[in-house]
């Protein structure tokens, strides 16, 4: 894993040099005021079960818990370093965020399949917005000129970041396509309202070997646009995800179905592709 | 050798572009900034544009095993884009672009195909050329 340089020890810190009796406040002055490591080693330890509590609600994400816990302790390192003593606040509702920020960003970068530069990764996650909005102030979909005034970027620009996001892995946690929202997977709750739509997809036999690669939102929006031919937009609001999330979705089903054939069909994958 | 990229703009009645590529992944995005460019022109909605992307993308996917360059030819058209994407081969999305499902082997790829393109695109044909090979013409109404 390469989470940069810094290491943190997430294992238990020897008794001898912790100050386990001392009160937070005492801890955080002596860090502050003293530059005191073994005061910041105790802080750490303190709420490194913090970081473990926030790092295994991204435990079914696809990456390694302990990764995240590493993360995740980058990030309260960052939180006891810039805590400001003189505010009154808790240092525990400094760092939850600071923690959270430190994952979410773990996971967004991961989330791009090749190198993209970060100034067209943040113009596609703009662009994720101002397409929602102005797909709501229009009621219909935006052109690319009036996506590029929104943002105040060029058409290009606007073309290349939507281009570029087609590089972002679909398979990430953002469900919503909004790495903001950490609490998106639970759209899928809502999903199994629609068993009766899924039945009817899993009938199409043609479709029916493959289908069972996908998950069920999945299978929904590729039975909303391909079956029942409602728009991206429409299927954008009927299950509550951004426009871009649902053509991202649509591409990446297709493409395990697509894989699913080309097993089936015993005709290896053209290497140049 | 592989080749580069290769652009021309026609000037007839109606406006082409057209692009050239070495059929390798990593050129088939330029595809779709073409398509960008032109949608941008003509005032596709975002949706129409990823719409004409997603079919161009899975029609030159679904032709497995051709080899050489690819062309796609965009004609612009009063009420309508008009895609041509040349030379594709594949005997069994051939037929079943033409045919519909016709054999078991082939009816996964060809209703998929098929199904995909149909609420991606008004209309498409399949137009026979030299030397079996095919081109493929995808017409989008601007609306």
């Amino acid at each position: 894993m390469d989470i940069g340089s810094a290491h943190v020890n997430t294992e238990p810190v020897p008794l001898q040099a912790r100050t386990p009796n001392a009160p937070e406040k005492e801890l955080l002055w002596r860090i502050h005021r003293e530059a005191d490591a073994v005061a910041r080693e105790e802080l750490i330890t303190r709420y490194l079960p913090l970081v473990r509590s926030l790092a295994r609600r991204f435990s079914s994400r696809g990456q390694p818990v302990e990764d995240l816990i590493q993360v995740g302790s980058i990030g309260l390192i960052k939180a006891i370093d810039r805590f400001d003593i003189e505010r009154g606040v808790e240092l525990s509702t400094y760092a939850t965020p600071t923690i959270l920020g430190e994952i979410k960003r773990y996971f967004r970068d991961k989330g791009w399949a090749v190198k993209v530069p970060r100034a067209l990764q943040d113009l596609n996650i703009r662009l994720n917005r101002i397409i929602e909005q102005l797909t709501v102030e229009l009621n219909r979909s935006p052109t690319i000129a009036e996506l590029a005034e929104a943002c105040d970027v060029s058409e290009e620009e606007v073309l290349e970041a939507l281009e570029s996001g087609r590089a972002y892995n679909s398979l990430s946690l953002f469900s919503s396509g909004s790495p903001d929202d950490e609490d998106s997977l639970e759209l899928l709750d809502y999903l199994g309202r629609e068993d009766d739509e899924y039945k009817l997809v899993e009938q199409r036999r043609y479709l029916a070997p493959a289908m069972g690669r996908l998950d069920e939102r999945e299978r929904l929006i590729l039975h909303l646009r391909f079956f029942e031919g409602m728009t991206q937009t429409q299927i954008a609001t009927r299950v509550g995800i951004s426009q871009m999330h649902v053509s991202r979705l649509i591409r990446k089903s297709i493409e395990v179905l697509r894989q699913h054939m080309v097993d089936q069909d015993g005709v290896p994958p053209d290497p140049s592709r | 050798m592989k080749t580069g990229p290769r652009a021309s703009v026609m000037s007839t009645a109606s406006d082409t572009v057209s692009l050239t590529i070495p059929r390798a992944q990593e050129y088939l995005p330029l595809f779709n900034m073409l398509l960008g460019g032109i949608a941008t022109r003509r005032v596709l909605s975002l949706e129409a544009l990823d719409d004409l992307q997603l079919a161009v993308d899975n029609v030159i996917l679904e032709d497995r095993g051709t080899t050489g360059d690819l062309s796609l030819a965009v004609t612009l058209l009063e009420e309508a884009l008009e895609i041509v994407i040349s030379p594709l081969s594949d005997p069994d999305l051939h037929s079943t672009l033409i045919e519909g499902s016709v054999s078991t082997e082939a009816a996964d790829r060809c209703l998929d195909v098929c199904l995909l393109l149909s609420p991606l695109v008004d209309r498409y044909v399949v137009h026979d050329l030299d030397s079996g090979t095919f081109a493929l013409e995808l017409r989008k109404l601007l609306r």
